[in-house]
């Protein structure tokens, strides 16, 4: 490992950068699913469809949410959003 | 340096070259709240244009991780930078001729006269290196949430870092500025704006790859192919604008990023044209916005800023229009709701549309119908018997 350090140039792919602060009070990792489950709502987008794209890896966005806060948290806000619909 | 207009900005601004506006203005509105990034549109333009020798690192669509992500990396950290910190906009001065207010700060064509040592530069720019075009999806969804270890590791590396705080999704294409900075920044002349449609070409013929293109475009969208050793960008797909693939039969089709979308995020059309839902998107309801309006080259791609994310990012992102865009968008009219069925209805580009009741109706250039979309699908409950539970 030692030996490979001097020919790599560690910081040319390293993450350095700092926290971009959201705003107080509002969780913007919720508010970013709630809009894909209005989005794909309004298109026509079964629940089963939606859960389906959440679950799906190749989705970055809707898979982050689905990997960080669970299944149930998804099918709780996609029967929230149905509901303040109605 | 001549005058031109700038409604972006609200007022004049210097360019290199006379103000002629096209007959017709290529433009898309990219809505960021329905994007998942999956990747289709950037493989689509792959798929169709960057597959030779040379291109392996060429992507003329991406899609990137905000705040983080880039490519290339950091492009608009960096010239956000080297603009500097500028006075902002008046916004009580805002009306229908100048939606976001008057802009009191400097453009990047006004700038470069007095902030840049390089010589011959019509914009204020600077070139990437080639690693910095390498790795299109680095910081996707993996932005690291605490400063770098002293070391500037990632800890032990038995955990990638997450970031847990907010993001988003940014598509992007050329943005067929109604003033490039690429075209402004040639010594060749070799970029050329087409006087029918707006789109922005670079003549394979006349270029010799100085590069000046892809120091000086904000956006960072000319790229430099080191096999052919010229620069290439974008095309807006203009064989299907023109209506020449045979699929349509003449009818001007959207481009590939554009038709193949699965989110249908994506509307192709003409923004000076009032009868283009494009026009109705950014002039008249005002939900989609310039990208960095403040770099004065006035782009005509324009976004539906994210409802989620830290509104003081997107207003220097998007300008002083956000707030308006995202308000009038989490309650949309009948209008706009019908308007925003037409994304991704159609391969057709859709010249003007009609508001119905129940439905909306998208024409085509001679005014033909090319699409008819429900607004809201009515909803049909089966009866017991055909129930068809799985």
């Amino acid at each position: 490992m030692a030996d490979n350090e001097q020919f790599e140039n560690p910081e040319d792919f390293e993450l350095t950068h700092h926290v971009v602060p959201g705003e107080p009070g509002r969780d913007h990792i919720e508010e970013m699913a709630e809009t894909f489950i209005i989005e794909f709502k309004r298109m026509r987008w079964s629940d089963e469809a939606i859960l389906a794209m959440f679950r799906n890896p190749f989705n970055a966005g809707p898979y982050y949410v689905f990997k960080e806060r669970g299944e149930t948290f998804v099918m709780d806000l996609l029967s929230r959003c149905v509901k303040s619909k109605d | 340096m001549p005058k031109v207009y700038n409604w972006q900005l609200g007022r004049e601004m210097e360019y290199p070259y006379e103000g002629r506006r096209s007959t017709r203005q290529f433009a898309a509105v990219f809505n960021i709240n329905r994007c998942i990034a999956c990747q289709t549109c950037t493989m689509a333009c792959k798929s169709t244009w960057t597959y030779s020798k040379g291109q392996e690192a060429m992507w003329w669509n991406n899609v990137e991780t905000k705040p983080y992500g880039g490519y290339p990396q950091h492009w608009d950290i960096k010239t956000l930078e080297l603009l500097g910190d500028q006075p902002g906009w008046d916004v009580a001065r805002a009306d229908n001729q100048k939606p976001y207010g008057v802009y009191q700060g400097e453009t990047l064509f006004e700038a470069v006269k007095t902030r840049t040592t390089a010589s011959g530069q019509q914009a204020l720019g600077y070139l990437p290196e080639a690693k910095e075009w390498r790795s299109p999806n680095f910081y996707e969804d993996t932005a690291y949430s605490t400063i770098a270890s002293k070391e500037g590791r990632m800890g032990d590396g038995t955990k990638l870092p997450e970031h847990k705080a907010w993001f988003f999704y940014l598509q992007r294409i050329c943005n067929h500025c109604t003033y490039p900075a690429c075209l402004a920044a040639c010594p060749r002349g070799a970029i050329y704006k087409r006087p029918e449609d707006g789109i922005v070409l670079i003549d394979q013929s006349q270029c010799r790859g100085y590069r000046k293109c892809v120091e000086q475009c904000p956006y960072k969208k000319p790229m430099f192919n080191p096999e052919t050793r010229i620069s290439e960008k974008c095309i807006a797909c203009y064989p299907r604008v023109e209506g020449t693939d045979p699929l349509t039969e003449g009818e001007p089709m959207v481009t590939r990023c554009i038709s193949a979308c699965v989110g249908k995020i994506r509307l192709q059309g003409w923004i000076d044209d009032p009868e283009s839902p494009i026009y109705y998107l950014v002039r008249v309801a005002k939900v989609a916005l310039p990208l960095y309006p403040q770099f004065g080259t006035e782009p005509n791609v324009y976004y539906i800023p994210p409802r989620w994310a830290p509104r003081g990012y997107l207003r220097q992102m998007f300008g002083p229009g956000v707030d308006q865009a995202i308000n009038t968008y989490g309650k949309p009219d009948h209008e706009l709701l019908s308007v925003l069925q037409l994304f991704g209805a159609t391969q057709k580009l859709v010249y003007s549309y009609k508001v119905e009741e129940d439905e909306v109706i998208g024409y085509g250039q001679k005014k033909q119908e090319v699409v008819r979309v429900p607004i809201e699908d009515p909803v049909i409950v089966r009866s017991e018997k055909h129930f068809n539970v799985t």
